[in-house]
């Protein structure tokens, strides 16, 4: 079996906005996808020219799965959120007033609805000025403009 | 390079402090820097523990998440919207 590392990139670059999915394998030990992630956390953290990214949504998905899902304590949830942000040095980045116009530019791009909330994370991303996304779902992404994705849990 | 400066403290803090630097002979200058430098070097400890820490906090088990990142979100638009 392949260890966690290879199936890394080898270097990271830039800003990369981490998805909702792996803020949560960052946290759950016991998740089959944390080895992995934990790699990815340790290249962020060795390098300095990659800087790890979250939209506002990330965080509010992340935390909704693990209070909703598995039924944790929204105060330990939320505690683990922002030490996870802030050890790690995550930079947050919002919406914009444009960013609706945006997102209605790729839904009509993509004649389909059925990614909405993928297509207006990438709208946020895109409006920062951020192209680069690492994600478990990168087949919800495909045909998106501009974009490029990571799926780190798919072996090479 | 020591530099004077002005602090205000608490006049009971400042009692306590005087009386240490009393019984230990020490100026109550030195007493304030000790006590400064053992608060300030505590937190820098903190901040240097190992950042992999703060991950793996949980056990869940967690496999996928979603199929589709609207599953979050389509309970809450049905309750909302009174589908």
């Amino acid at each position: 079996m392949k260890s966690a590392q290879n199936y890394m990139m080898n270097t990271f670059e830039g800003k990369w906005v981490f998805d909702s999915n792996l803020l949560v394998y960052a946290l759950d030990n016991k998740s089959p996808y944390h080895a992995v992630t934990i790699e990815l956390f340790k290249q962020f953290r060795k390098s300095t020219r990659a800087l790890p990214i979250v939209a506002q949504q990330n965080i509010l998905e992340a935390e909704n799965v693990l209070v909703t899902y598995y039924h944790l304590e929204v105060k330990k949830v939320i505690y683990a959120i922002e030490q996870l942000l802030n050890t790690f040095q995550f930079e947050v980045i919002t919406p914009l007033p444009t960013t609706y116009l945006r997102y209605h530019i790729i839904t009509e791009s993509l004649r389909t609805k059925t990614n909405v909330y993928d297509y207006f994370l990438a709208a946020t991303m895109l409006d920062n000025d951020i192209a680069s996304l690492i994600t478990a779902n990168d087949k919800d992404f495909v045909g998106i403009e501009g974009l490029s994705v990571y799926n780190p849990f798919k072996k090479e | 390079m020591r530099v004077r400066t002005t602090i205000t403290l608490p006049e009971q803090l400042l009692q306590t402090a005087r009386h240490r630097a009393v019984n230990q002979r020490k100026p109550l200058s030195v007493v304030i820097e000790e006590a400064l430098e053992e608060k300030l070097l505590q937190k820098k400890e903190q901040k240097v523990k190992d950042p992999m820490s703060v991950l793996g906090v949980f056990s869940l088990g967690a496999g996928k998440i979603y199929e589709k990142r609207s599953e979050l979100y389509d309970e809450h638009i049905r309750r909302k919207m009174g589908f």
